[in-house]
């Protein structure tokens, strides 16, 4: 398994110079630079050339993009994402301070999701065709076409036009005050943890469904097990693996997927920030932004792998 | 696909899809539903013209924030406009938008995936690592980039850059699974048979493994039109997506639409309605395609 995980981890060495020459080239197409963001000149204002030339050469844009690249890679192994073009700070500070908010809130709503798509999804199984498999297929198919921003409006205008009470506008860190912190994510947890429950809901039925129909299941019938238990024991750890897939898959997109929904609740998340960098074409940043989200998602997806192999024993990994 | 019948003379298309059309509705009731809301929005938005009571750009400052009544069914917005005109043409734009970039993601990711299957070896390897860098990419991400690289470039009042950057994320994860489903079609013996006859890449891809794929890709399509409106609607929301003036529903979102939602919740509601409303029935109709087609395709 350490050997496994050792030739993978190398595996991704390959993949993130490929996603870190990608994204270089790709801001540097982007007509305009943050110079003339800076200075208005889109809006017509009038700045010197050579003011902007000298700003352009102060941040370093000015040197050739061979060197810049070599730079830029360079700074990647070293772990060093270089500094901000708009903040003149150093982007891995910046995406560090704005990192737990968007974490806590992507945590949080996994945990919600699982909490709730668990049982239902086990539910919508044993009573495969019932009402109550109707009623969880209802829920879960609105769970994934309802956009998590627009059910995000939707609660942001429920809870003031009928409990009068907004969310509070300050982050504060969980062991600081848990009850403001909570008060403030979990709101947008529940708007983009809907789509996940449905998700994990639909993949347990359908898991559990095939599990049920196992020989297993119907030697622990046989000899006369409590159905409950054979659903609990026997069914669900076994229809509980290609769900760990689903949630790890997710739970690593949802770092880039809170990015609207934290625009819905005005957190000043991850997500807030890769949309400013955007807008501002602060090239360090988008370059950054998309390395950490990139090594995160492996990571996430290595972390599945090995769990898989490690709650299921069939799994061999090669 | 079930159900092929061996008739000595094979009856005209039009009957085999009539055939299959009517096989289709008495199998797949939830599907039909899904079918009928969609052929409903695409009617609407097609004829949008005749169908829509107002002019979805015409400003009224005489009606701001009309609540839904006779007049206007789904009230009108800050600046006097019918809504549900807007949401009538904003469905044209999701239609084009949605369906465009599905076709699109998903022919390049089909070709990607039979390439990478049929040549096999160093090839395959390239290609597939090329695609763990796209998939990599978080799909929201991918799409701001690609937006803000490439600009705006409207064709019929459709911006095809947004086009191309609802559907570049989608050709990794297309690729794939078309990869995975061509791997056993590469080594059929019709498959050997034509390198024999001495065809070149490009035919024995396109006329001979193709046509074999055209249920994982009809499914594929289907769920990823949802996933584009989706997609689509999020980019406009946060202002990088569509442009005022043209109607899109998530462009009716965004913005200060937010901050009238006490006073008037109808400008909130009825947007956020389409699309759950549209992403739903595609959603229903690719599963019911899915089960039709082949019930065992897993994506």
């Amino acid at each position: 398994m350490l050997k496994y995980a050792a030739k993978r981890i190398l595996m991704m060495i390959p993949t993130l110079l490929g996603v870190a020459i990608l994204i270089f080239i790709l801001v540097r197409v982007v007509p305009g630079d943050i110079v003339e963001i800076k200075y208005g000149s889109a809006t017509g204002s009038l700045v010197p050339q050579d003011i902007m030339d000298a700003e352009r050469a102060r941040l370093g844009l000015d040197k050739p993009y061979a060197l810049q690249l070599v730079d830029w890679l360079w700074g990647v192994v070293r772990l060093d994402l270089g500094t901000s073009l708009w903040t003149e700070k150093p982007v891995i500070h910046e995406i560090a301070s704005r990192m737990p908010i968007t974490l806590e809130t992507a945590v949080l709503s996994t945990l919600m999701a699982i909490l709730v798509a668990v049982p239902l999804g086990t539910l919508a199984a044993v009573y495969n065709g019932t009402v109550i498999d109707q009623v969880v297929r209802v829920l879960t198919i609105g769970g994934i076409a309802i956009p998590s921003f627009w059910l995000g409006l939707l609660i942001l205008m429920t809870l003031l036009a009928v409990f009068h009470w907004a969310p509070p506008l300050a982050f504060v860190p969980f062991h600081k005050d848990p009850v403001q912190n909570l008060s403030l994510l979990f709101w947008p947890a529940v708007s983009v943890g809907y789509r996940l429950a449905s998700l994990i809901a639909r993949m347990i039925r359908s898991s559990l469904l095939e599990v049920m129909n196992e020989d297993y299941i119907r030697t622990a019938r046989a000899k006369g097990v409590r159905e409950a238990l054979v659903v609990r024991r026997h069914a669900l750890r076994n229809a509980l693996l290609p769900a760990i897939t689903v949630i790890g898959i997710e739970f690593a997109l949802l770092i880039g997927g809170l990015v609207v929904t934290e625009q819905v609740f005005n957190l000043n998340g991850v997500g807030r920030l890769f949309i400013d960098a955007v807008q501002r074409s602060d090239f360090m940043m988008i370059q950054g932004l998309v390395m950490v989200t990139a090594v995160f998602f492996m990571l996430i997806n290595l972390i599945v792998d090995l769990l898989y192999a490690a709650l299921d024993p069939r799994i061999e990994l090669e | 696909m079930s159900n092929v019948s061996a008739s000595l003379s094979a009856p005209p298309l039009y009957k085999r899809i009539l055939h299959a059309a009517s096989q289709f509705v008495r199998e797949q009731p939830f599907g039909t539903v899904g079918a009928l809301v969609i052929l409903t929005i695409g009617f609407a938005g097609i004829f949008a013209e005749w169908v829509a009571p107002y002019d979805p750009l015409e400003i009224n400052y005489m009606s701001t924030f009309a609540p839904p009544s006779l007049e206007h069914w789904m009230g009108t917005d800050d600046f006097g406009r019918d809504i549900l005109s807007r949401l009538i043409y904003g469905a044209r734009t999701a239609m084009i938008i949605s369906l465009s970039a599905s076709l699109i993601g998903c022919s390049i990711g089909g070709i990607v995936g039979m390439s990478s299957a049929y040549f096999g070896g160093r090839v395959d390897f390239i290609i597939q690592r090329l695609m763990d860098v796209l998939l990599s990419f978080p799909i929201i991400v991918l799409a701001l980039v690609v937006v803000a690289v490439l600009g705006r470039n409207p064709v019929f009042g459709v911006d095809m850059n947004l086009v191309l950057a609802i559907s570049i994320p989608m050709i990794p994860k297309v690729s794939r699974v078309i990869r995975s489903a061509s791997l056993q079609i590469a080594v059929m013996p019709y498959v050997d048979a034509a390198r024999a006859l001495g065809f070149n890449h490009r035919r024995i891809i396109l006329r001979h493994m193709a046509p074999n794929l055209v249920a994982p890709f009809l499914i594929l399509l289907t769920a990823y039109i949802a996933q584009a409106i989706l997609l689509e609607a999020a980019l406009s929301f946060l202002g990088l997506g569509v442009t005022e003036p043209t109607p899109a529903w998530g462009l009716m979102l965004s913005g200060n639409a937010s901050q009238f939602f006490l006073t008037a919740p109808w400008v909130i509601i009825f947007p956020g309605l389409a699309i759950s409303l549209s992403v739903f029935a595609f959603n229903l109709y690719g599963d019911a395609m899915r089960d039709w087609l082949d019930p065992k395709f897993k994506f």
